[in-house]
């Protein structure tokens, strides 16, 4: 068994990693015939299966000295196993891409409406990706010259400006939608206030004049806005971080016992 | 015929160019919609697509499975291309269910790995809660203290040990929350997490202003000073 699974090089190599997928493309056949009524215990199973690493390396004792205080025999085997679910999510990469190609393939196909549009989208993924793999492998300057252009002209820049006109849309909706009809709006508006007042020097400067030094500085708002962030703020969030986290756990448990309810898990196989 | 993308200067100058029209194209919904923000629009999502991809190939599959199989001579990698193959498993109806054994491999692994940010994450915050001196602040030492430094430290740990409570009193509905010491400290809760959302909301738009004041020295300072009118940057 040892030398099996021992690293091979040259034909050898390749003649395992091609046995290798022969062999789990046999599995995957012999999945294909499992009865419609296993298909939700195997499914069970396997989900079970995958939490069982992480959730054994949590619960089982760890050593309280030497080399290994505070890891347990599974610690050293975290990055591996995280490496495997890391990959294979990347290979559910593509489902997105077959949905995003498909509608504007068909679009771009058929000549729909504003199809150019559809074009311009499929185009530029290959104009982004093509280059930005190809430079890995080729290091001469066109490529590299024409990746920078795409990354430092398109994306980067549309990246950035896309987001930054949501400050618009936020200043706008907020002016529309914000009434100060309640207690709770007026302390969310003064402290909204406070916190964009004491991050601009224009803001600051309306309580320069006010000493830094001794109880009097407490008043200047960029240390007001400090405090409104580091006591009032992070506490806050804290408290509403351990409760998401009670609750994440909660669920947690019940994905990994397959005890959920819903679609995924009551629908017929 | 590609030879101007080997030079620098002649690549800079074209994306800056690009950014430029890119970025005004963008603000040009401000106005009102049109064909050119549309343009813009598909395109940003081909670019972000296409970087995806090569940020998934280059980043992991290239380094974490490829590599390692072909290079380091590790073939059982090559079982993930099966596995991986699972997802796909969604687009023949008579087989769509296998695609939830792969599902289901991430929902438990994601329920396993949530066992290790709670004990990762949330214990250390717990500490964190719960471990500030409500005597003897080092504060009260630190150089500029003054005779009011030591007191306010103690009154804000006070404070933060009670806003914590406070606001998981609020998020508690396991019962009504009848009594009256219960309904205060929930009100409270709810004025501190107004304090919060305020906080947030106020520090959102100040990142998203500080990308607009990014565009617009971009705009200013890198095309029309230095690319169009030649000033030195």
């Amino acid at each position: 068994m040892g030398g099996f699974f021992v690293p091979k090089q040259g034909a050898e190599l390749w003649a395992y990693i091609i046995g290798a997928f022969v062999v789990g493309l046999g599995i995957l056949y012999a999945l294909s015939l499992t009865p419609k009524s296993l298909r939700k215990t195997l499914i069970a199973g396997i989900t079970f299966l995958g939490g069982l690493f992480f959730a054994l390396e949590f619960f089982w004792p760890v050593d309280t000295a030497g080399p290994m205080a505070g890891k347990n025999f599974l610690t050293a085997y975290i990055k591996p196993v995280s490496s495997v679910t890391t990959i294979l999510g990347a290979f559910a990469l593509g489902l997105g891409l077959y949905s995003m190609v498909s509608i504007h393939g068909r679009a771009v196909a058929k000549r729909r409406e504003n199809w150019g549009f559809s074009a311009v989208l499929l185009g530029a993924i290959l104009a982004m990706a093509i280059p930005a793999i190809w430079k890995e492998y080729d290091k001469s300057p066109q490529i590299a010259g024409f990746y920078r252009i795409m990354y430092d002209g398109g994306f980067n820049p549309l990246n950035a400006t896309m987001f930054s006109i949501v400050a618009f849309y936020i200043v706008s909706a907020a002016y529309r939608a914000f009434r100060i009809r309640t207690v709770e709006a007026g302390i969310l508006l003064m402290s909204a206030v406070i916190i964009m007042i004491g991050q601009v020097t224009l803001g600051q400067l309306l309580t320069a004049w006010i000493p830094n030094e001794n109880f009097s500085s407490n008043f200047r708002v960029e240390n007001l806005s400090n405090w409104i962030l580091t006591r009032v703020n992070s506490p806050a969030q804290l408290a509403i971080s351990l409760g998401i986290g009670v609750g994440t756990l909660a669920t947690a448990l019940r994905l990994w016992l397959s005890l959920e309810r819903g679609a995924f898990f009551d629908e017929e196989l | 015929m590609f030879d101007f993308l080997s030079n620098d200067a002649t690549v800079r100058v074209i994306y800056i160019w690009c950014a430029a029209l890119c970025t005004l194209g963008i603000y040009s919904i401000l106005y009102k919609e049109n064909k050119v923000y549309r343009f813009l629009e598909h395109l940003f999502l081909g670019l972000a697509t296409g970087y995806t991809i090569s940020q998934t190939w280059t980043t992991i599959l290239k380094p974490q499975w490829w590599e390692p199989m072909t290079n380091d001579g590790q073939w059982w990698w090559a079982l993930a291309l099966p596995a991986g193959l699972l997802f796909y498993m969604v687009f023949f109806p008579r087989h769509a269910w296998m695609s939830r054994l792969i599902f289901g491999f991430f929902f438990g692994a994601a329920a396993g790995r949530t066992f290790q940010a709670f004990a990762a994450t949330y214990f250390p915050l717990v500490k964190s809660a719960v471990n500030i001196p409500l005597m003897n602040p080092p504060e009260a030492s630190m150089p500029g203290a003054y005779w009011l430094t030591g007191t306010s430290a103690i009154l804000n740990n006070l404070l933060f040990l009670a806003i914590v409570i406070s606001v998981m009193v609020y998020f508690f509905f396991s019962f009504e929350q009848r009594h009256p010491a219960i309904r205060m400290t929930s009100r409270f809760g709810r004025y501190t997490l107004m304090f919060a959302f305020g906080a947030i909301f106020g520090s959102t738009i100040m990142a998203r202003m500080s990308l607009l004041i990014g565009r617009m020295f971009f705009l200013i300072h890198d095309w029309f000073q230095v690319t169009v009118l030649g000033m030195k940057g």
